[in-house]
């Protein structure tokens, strides 16, 4: 939904929101550092840094990672999903001064390449408790680069939104490695009960939220579906809301049946901006509104109104004693098909 | 029902009561664990060593010139008391190519009065000095006496090998897994190893590492670096430090941590 | 491992060279990837700069589907 491409596209929630990323990131490092130099003042500056950073980096990823299931789970939290764009970003560079910090202190001014030196001034692959931990960060952070470097829209035309979401996919892996990175190092050296429980509940609410969601989401799939030639028999016309719709699976493909002006359509579930679930959008001024980032598409064709170009497919309905039926098949993306009177 | 909130950042005033709720709540608990994590995460530290590096400020220090095998200087500081201290170059490396240019004017340093300027590390007792600029290395006129070796016992000792750069003031903790690959660079750049141990008196000791014939073993410690390993040899004394022996099949990697891992040293 | 590790080493290497190339060429001539980089600040190629090194490989097949078309 862009006729070029800016910088950012600036509004004042989004100012707001990153405001509230900066002054969290520095409350967490003043907190840090102010109380190490009171209760730990032998410490060095570059420890204090690579610490503070490392595992700001590792807190503001557990707050990435809860957005998606909440959002999922209660549509009041889309508006934090709206930019999390922002502090995804910000959390790669906090990760990268740590590992940037690192790489230095650790392995520069040598007598070998640092990032050669990552991988082989500890040869212990093969063992657990020594394993060479630092190489798992690397590769977490090479991950969380390609992410953060590709956070602009520019890339999800670019790439095609199936590429796009593959390669931000991988923060589930970044995390597994953050997580064995930080298992295999700090804690081999200095573990605690309290921060190896903070990292164990980090790990348990991340998960048991993501397992919730997706339950959630199977119902949808898992809906049973009545057959009549050709035609699904979906739902009463009372199951939707007016201005809303109702997500079901057909041919395994989700679709969003619209009800607006007296009037019924159907388009294909997944926005082509991020995938956004537009069954879960509403219907404004005339258009179907996508609730992840507000692209959106007229329900009777599935095209974005001029001048944007975004097609999505859509789908044929039919009206019988008040049940609404599907046609399965999908039409080619921006389609147009008459909507149903009611 | 039609009351359900949709929020749409381009369109003002479409953010609804119950979101911003949902909102400040959200922002709210963000904000307790960022403040809960920072107190966890800065608490939980072991202690920091009170050793010292001095990075920004330079010291000058006149002394005898040895190598045993590891470039030292050695400094008078009472009568018949001296102090060796350990020469480093800059970065993970050794003082000798901070030297090559006096070498080039006189065919061997060892016994030679030096006047060295550089950066001073030191802690429990033993000092060090970083040489970052080779014309900061004076030659001076006098020559000097070199420390005498003593050969005390065949000893098995416990400990970790280190680099002494970093332990004894560079980087803090200067040990154990998270600083292993840096002790590995710094020794294999040419950093002298050597082996820190700990009693059940809380009391340190630090061996200067060598081959049985007293040269440099830099590049066989490589894969024990960093580790508790248990190692057997000829223990020296040189003055203020030991010098252990060792032949390179006598050292094991140990499973349980040694005594420099529980105690605050 | 050894030579594992020099072949992911050499590989990365490799990547992330043609990967500064391909994104100094399209500091230039980003409209040739993509035509609405033409009416985009020349700010915006910057920011898009470390993303291009990151992924070259999908982006190098715009450059000649654009070519024969």
């Amino acid at each position: 939904m862009a006729l070029d491409y800016k910088l950012v596209i600036w509004n004042s929630f989004k100012k707001q929101y990153d405001k509230l990323i900066v002054a969290g990131m520095l409350l967490y490092i003043i907190v840090f550092a102010v109380l190490t130099f009171v209760f730990n003042s032998e410490t060095s500056v570059e420890t204090l840094i690579i610490r503070a950073f490392g595992s700001l980096a590792i807190i503001m990823l557990h707050i990435v990672l809860v957005i998606g299931p909440l959002s999922r789970l209660n549509e009041k939290f889309l508006p934090i999903l709206y930019n999390r764009r922002h502090l995804g970003v910000s959390m790669f560079l906090a990760a990268f001064i740590h590992g940037g910090f690192s790489m230095f202190q650790f392995h520069a001014l040598g007598d070998v390449n640092p990032i050669y030196s990552v991988f082989t001034s500890n040869m212990d692959y093969n063992s657990l408790s020594n394993f060479p931990f630092q190489v798992l960060g690397f590769l977490a952070l090479l991950i969380l680069f390609a992410m953060a470097a590709t956070s602009h829209d520019f890339f999800l035309s670019n790439l095609s939104a199936k590429v796009w979401k593959r390669l931000h996919m991988m923060v589930y892996l970044a995390y597994a490695l953050i997580i064995a990175h930080v298992f295999l190092g700090a804690f081999q050296q200095e573990a605690s009960l309290f921060s190896v429980s903070l990292m164990a509940l980090g790990f348990i609410t991340i998960s048991s939220l993501h397992l919730r969601a997706a339950f959630k989401e199977r119902k949808i799939d898992r809906a049973k579906t009545i057959v009549e030639e050709g035609w699904l028999e979906v739902c009463s016309i009372d199951d939707i809301e007016e201005d809303r719709a109702k997500i079901f699976t057909v041919n395994k493909e989700r679709v969003a049946i619209f009800k607006y002006d007296g009037k019924l359509s159907a388009i294909h579930n997944v926005c082509k901006h991020q995938g956004g679930p537009l069954g879960e959008g509403k219907i404004i001024d005339g258009c179907v509104t996508c609730p992840w980032h507000g692209y959106q598409y007229l329900p009777h064709n599935g095209q974005s109104p001029p001048p944007f170009t975004e097609k999505v497919a859509t789908y044929q309905l039919k009206l019988k004693n008040d049940i609404v039926y599907i046609n399965p098949e999908a039409l080619a993306e921006g389609t147009e098909v008459k909507p149903v009177d009611i | 029902m039609e009351d359900r909130e949709f929020y749409v950042p381009y369109i003002e005033g479409s953010l609804g009561s119950k979101t911003k709720r949902v909102l400040k709540r959200f922002t709210i608990i963000a904000i307790g664990l960022i403040i809960i994590a920072a107190v966890v995460f800065s608490l939980v530290q072991r202690p920091f060593k009170n050793s010292t590096f001095e990075l920004t400020s330079t010291t000058k220090i006149t002394g005898t010139f040895h190598e045993s095998p590891y470039p030292m200087l050695r400094v008078k500081v009472a009568d018949n008391s001296y102090k060796n201290i350990l020469l480093l170059g800059f970065g993970k490396s050794s003082a000798n190519p901070f030297l090559e240019k006096l070498l080039a004017e006189v065919p061997h340093l060892n016994g030679r009065r030096l006047t060295i300027e550089g950066n001073l590390i030191y802690y429990n007792g033993k000092t060090l000095l970083q040489i970052t600029d080779e014309e900061k290395v004076i030659l001076e006129n006098q020559k000097g006496n070199t420390p005498v070796k003593t050969a005390l016992a065949e000893m098995t000792l416990q400990g970790e090998i280190i680099d002494p750069k970093c332990y004894f003031g560079v980087m803090k903790p200067g040990y154990g897994k998270i600083h292993r690959s840096c002790a590995v660079r710094c020794i294999s750049g040419g950093i002298p190893p050597v082996l820190a141990t700990t009693d059940d008196n809380n009391i340190s000791e630090y061996y200067l590492l060598t081959d049985l014939n007293g040269n440099a073993i830099n590049k066989d410690v490589l894969p024990y670096v960093g580790q508790p390993s248990e190692m057997k040899g000829t223990v020296e004394i040189m003055e203020d430090w030991y010098i252990l022996k060792l032949d390179i099949e006598n050292l094991t990697v140990i499973s349980e941590a040694s005594n420099i891992y529980s105690t605050d040293i | 491992m050894e030579t594992v590790i020099n072949i992911f080493l050499t590989f990365l290497g490799v990547y992330f060279l043609i990967g500064i190339l391909f994104g100094i060429f399209f500091l230039f001539k980003a409209p040739k990837i993509d035509p609405l980089m033409a009416d985009s600040k020349k700010k915006v190629r910057f920011l898009l700069f470390p993303g291009v090194i990151a992924t070259w490989p999908f982006l190098i097949g715009k450059l000649f589907k654009s070519k024969t078309a």
